[in-house]
C-alpha cells in the first residue's frame, strides 16, 4: 500500500509539472500550436494559429463537433484558452444592470465540450459597464487562471480544481469595471479598467501572480508636474477618462508592454478639456518591470469622436522600405491603419482602411492633419457627417496578422458616419451596438456595411476584401494554412482564402458573432472555436 | 489495528475522509479513543501517515483527495428555504465527532459524501486510472485523476468501473494512540 501511495505521489508530481504553463511557454506559444495559451494566441497580439490541418481545400468539410451554451443573455465576447486539452472560457453575468449576477469560469474538455468544473464569482448590481457586462477571457500562468471582474477585482483561481486562490481589489472606487483578459508578463498579471465614458482617471496596474499584491500602477493621464499634464486645460485631467479596456501585447526583446488607451472624457465635448489630452487615444509602451512610460504615439489628439484606441497591439517583424523593422500594426477606431516602430514609437506609415473625412494626411511626425469643421457641432463643427462613426472604422474585436502571408486582416465598417443635420441623407449613425440575437438589417450600402479586409503589412495596400451586408463585431483568426475565419452581425461564421478573400465555407449560427475565433488541437485533430449569440461553437473536419 | 474496539461496523458505498453531511445522519460509531495530542497528530499526518500525498491542509498537500483544511468544522450548507407546509427546517449540521473521523481513517469506505466520490477505471488496454468523479454522462466520465489532471474518459475505452475510495485503511498502520493523535489534529482544523 505504501509503495502504491509513493508511486501515486510521483505520478502526481510529474503530472503537475507537465500541466504548468510557465511564462517561457507563453513566450514561445508557437512551439505548441495545439494550445491557445493567451487571449491573442501569443504575446505579440497576432491571433494566428500555426496549425495546418484545415486547409483551403478541405475547410468545406468542417463539421460541428460540440456546442457549449452559456446560461447568460450577455454578449459572449470571450476568447477561450486551451491548455493541454482543457478549454477555459467565461460565462458573463446576465445582461441586466439592475440585478446582482455572477461571472463564471468554466473548464471544459476541449475535444468533447464536457464540463469539468465551474467557478462562480458574484457581481453586485452596482458593477456597471457602459456597453455590457462582458468578460473577454482569462489568462493562465503555471496552474493558475486570472480573471478581471466587473466590480474591479483581479482574482486567481486554481486551473485544476476551480478554487479561488486569491482575490485582490484593484480599486474600490465605483466606475471602473474590468472586462478584458489579463496579460501575463513574467511573474506579473497586468490589467486595466473600462469606464472611460464616465468621469474617471483610467489606469493600468500590474500584480504579483503569486500573491495578488500590486507591483506598479500607471495612469495614462499625467498628474500636475508630470509631462503631458499641460495638455489638459484646468482640472479636466482629474476625470479625463483614458481607460484601458483591451488586452495588450509584450515584446521580450525590449521588455516593453504595449497598451491602447481609450477616449478622453467627456467623449464628444472637447471644450471642457482643451489640449491634446495625453495620453488618451494612444499606444503606450511601458517597461514591464516598473510600469514606467518609455514611449507613446497618439492616434487622435484632442479626440471628440470617441475614437478609443483600445485595440489589440499587433507586433510583427516586417520588411518596410527595404529593411526589416520591428513593427507594430494598428487598425484604429479612427479609421486609420498604422505601422509604428515598436522599439521607439516612430511613426512609419499611416493611411485609411475605411473612408475617413476628419483628417486628410499626416505631418512628418505622424500627427493627423485635421479637416476644418469635422468636429461635433458643439465644438464648432459644420454639421456635416463625420466618418467614421463614433463606434469607429473598427472597434475592440481583434484583428489578425499572418507572418506567412504577410497580411494584416481587419474586421471593419465601411461608410459608417456620425453627426450631420437631421434629414441629411445618410447623416444618421446607423451603426448599431452589438447584441446576441439576430436583428433585421435594412441599411443601404451607403449607410454602412461590414467587411473583412486584408492589407499588405509592409505597404498597407489593400489586397482584398470580403463584403457583408450588415456590420460586424467579430474578430479575425488566420492560420498557417492560409485560411481566415471571421463572422458578423448576421450570425454567419465563415472561412475565407487568406490570399484572395474568396469564401470557402460558412455556417449560420443563429446569433451575432461577437468574439474572435481561435484554434487548437487535441490528439492531432484541429478545432476552430467561435462564440455566437450565447453559445460557443466548435468545428473540426469530418472524419 | 491494535487495541481499537469497534462496536458496530457500518458498511456503505465507499468514499474518502471529509464532508460529513451524510455522517450527520448516520449513527456515531462506538470507537474508544484515549486523549489525543494535536501536535503529535500533525507530525503523523505529515510524516508516517503520508496523508499529504492525497490530502491538502491550508494550501499544502495534494489536490487529489478532499481538502481537510476545515474538516474539524461544521460543514457549510446552503440556508434551507424553509419548511414545507408547517414542517420545521432541518437543524444545521454540527461538527464531526472524533469517532466519526476515526472511522473514516480506519474504514474510508464506510461513510461517503456525494461530492467526494472516487472511481477506479480498468481500461481495455490494461491500464488503471483512478479519479475523483466530477461528472458522469451516458458516454463518458469526467474526472480529476490521481496525477491532478482533468480527464474525459470515454466509456467505450473502459472495461470495468468501480466506485471506491483510493484511501487505504490505517487499521494496521497506526496504534490507538497514534489514531487519537491524528483525530485530535484533524478536529483542530477549522478552516478560515
Amino acid at each position: 500500500m505504501r509503495v502504491r501511495l509513493a508511486l501515486a505521489f510521483i505520478l502526481f508530481a510529474a503530472g503537475s509539472l507537465q500541466a504548468q504553463v510557465t511564462f517561457d511557454r507563453l513566450l514561445h506559444a508557437d512551439r505548441e500550436p495545439q494550445n491557445w495559451l493567451t487571449y491573442s494566441g501569443n504575446v505579440s497580439g497576432q491571433r494566428y494559429s500555426p496549425l495546418t490541418q484545415i486547409t483551403p481545400a478541405n475547410v468545406k468539410n468542417l463539421e460541428l463537433q460540440w456546442v457549449w451554451q452559456a446560461k447568460s443573455l450577455e454578449k459572449f465576447e470571450t476568447t477561450a484558452l486551451v491548455v493541454d486539452g482543457i478549454l477555459y472560457t467565461i460565462q458573463a453575468p446576465n445582461n441586466t444592470n439592475t440585478a446582482d449576477g455572477y461571472t463564471q469560469i468554466v473548464a471544459l474538455d476541449a475535444a468533447t465540450g464536457r464540463q469539468f468544473w465551474t467557478f462562480r464569482y458574484d457581481i453586485p448590481s452596482t458593477a456597471r459597464a457602459c456597453c455590457g457586462r462582458v468578460n473577454r477571457g482569462v489568462a493562465i500562468l503555471d496552474n493558475t487562471l486570472y480573471m478581471s471582474t466587473l466590480n474591479s477585482h483581479l482574482i486567481a483561481v486554481d486551473a485544476r480544481v476551480g478554487k479561488l486562490t486569491w482575490d485582490t481589489t484593484v480599486t474600490d472606487t465605483p466606475g471602473y469595471p474590468m472586462t478584458h483578459a489579463p496579460l501575463v508578463v513574467k511573474d506579473k498579471i497586468i490589467v486595466g479598467t473600462a469606464g472611460g465614458d464616465g468621469p474617471i482617471r483610467g489606469f493600468l496596474a500590474a500584480f504579483d501572480a503569486k500573491t495578488g499584491k500590486e507591483v506598479w500602477r500607471f495612469y495614462p493621464i499625467p498628474a500636475p508636474g508630470e509631462p503631458g499634464n499641460e495638455t489638459w486645460a484646468g482640472e479636466s485631467w482629474k476625470v479625463g477618462g483614458a481607460a484601458i479596456w483591451n488586452t495588450g501585447a509584450y515584446d521580450p526583446e525590449t521588455n516593453l508592454t504595449f497598451w491602447g488607451t481609450g477616449n478622453p472624457a467627456p467623449d464628444t465635448n472637447g471644450n471642457v478639456r482643451l489640449g491634446d489630452n495625453l495620453y488618451s487615444d494612444c499606444v503606450i509602451a511601458l517597461d514591464a518591470d516598473t510600469g514606467k512610460l518609455k514611449w507613446y504615439y497618439q492616434f487622435t489628439p484632442h479626440d471628440e469622436m470617441d475614437y478609443d484606441s483600445t485595440q489589440v497591439p499587433v507586433l510583427a517583424d516586417i520588411e518596410f522600405r527595404g529593411r526589416m523593422r520591428k513593427a507594430m500594426l494598428w487598425a484604429n477606431r479612427n479609421g486609420l491603419m498604422y505601422v509604428l516602430d515598436r522599439t521607439t514609437g516612430e511613426f512609419l506609415q499611416g493611411k485609411p482602411f475605411v473612408k475617413v473625412n476628419w483628417m486628410n494626411g499626416f505631418d512628418p511626425k505622424g500627427r493627423p492633419i485635421r479637416v476644418p469643421g469635422k468636429v461635433p457641432v458643439g465644438s464648432g463643427g459644420d454639421g456635416t457627417p463625420i466618418m467614421p462613426t463614433v463606434l469607429g472604422g473598427t472597434n475592440w474585436y481583434p484583428p489578425s496578422f499572418s507572418p506567412k502571408t504577410g497580411l494584416f486582416y481587419v474586421s471593419a465598417w465601411e461608410n459608417s458616419k456620425s453627426g450631420g443635420a437631421p434629414g441629411q441623407r445618410g447623416a444618421a449613425n446607423t451603426t448599431p451596438m452589438a447584441d446576441t440575437a439576430l436583428a433585421p438589417n435594412v441599411k443601404t450600402e451607403e449607410e454602412g456595411y461590414g467587411v473583412v479586409r486584408a492589407f499588405e503589412a509592409k505597404t498597407l495596400e489593400q489586397k482584398w476584401e470580403f463584403k457583408m451586408n450588415d456590420i460586424t463585431w467579430a474578430g479575425v483568426l488566420s492560420t498557417a494554412s492560409d485560411v481566415v475565419f471571421s463572422g458578423g452581425r448576421e450570425g454567419y461564421f465563415f472561412a475565407l482564402d487568406g490570399k484572395t478573400g474568396s469564401l470557402l465555407w460558412k455556417a449560420a449560427l443563429g446569433g451575432q458573432v461577437n468574439s474572435g475565433p481561435m484554434s487548437y488541437a487535441v490528439n492531432g485533430k484541429q478545432y476552430i472555436a467561435v462564440n455566437a449569440g450565447t453559445a460557443m461553437f466548435v468545428y473540426a473536419l469530418r472524419q | 489495528m491494535k487495541g481499537v474496539r469497534i462496536a458496530t461496523a457500518v458498511l456503505a458505498t465507499s468514499l474518502a475522509l471529509s464532508a460529513f453531511v451524510l455522517a450527520q445522519t448516520a449513527p456515531a460509531p462506538d470507537i474508544a479513543l484515549p486523549a489525543g495530542d494535536t501536535i503529535r497528530g500533525k507530525g503523523i499526518f505529515e510524516g508516517k501517515g503520508n496523508c499529504q500525498s492525497c490530502h491538502r491542509v491550508n494550501g499544502i498537500g495534494s489536490l487529489y483527495g478532499p481538502d481537510l483544511s476545515a474538516i474539524g468544522a461544521a460543514p457549510r450548507v446552503a440556508a434551507p428555504a424553509g419548511g414545507r407546509g408547517g414542517q420545521a427546517a432541518p437543524p444545521p449540521p454540527s461538527e464531526p465527532t472524533p469517532q466519526q473521523l476515526a472511522q473514516s481513517i480506519l474504514d474510508p469506505n464506510a461513510v461517503v459524501s456525494v461530492q467526494n466520490r472516487y472511481i477506479r477505471l480498468t481500461m481495455k488496454d490494461g491500464k488503471t486510472i483512478w479519479g475523483k468523479i466530477l461528472s458522469v454522462d451516458t458516454f463518458a466520465y469526467q474526472i480529476f485523476d490521481s496525477t491532478e489532471k482533468l480527464a474525459n474518459i470515454s466509456k467505450t475505452d473502459v472495461r470495468e468501473a468501480t466506485m471506491t475510495s483510493p484511501m487505504p485503511s490505517y487499521r494496521d498502520k497506526l496504534t490507538t494512540q497514534e489514531l487519537s493523535d491524528v483525530v485530535s489534529y484533524l478536529m483542530s482544523l477549522k478552516g478560515q
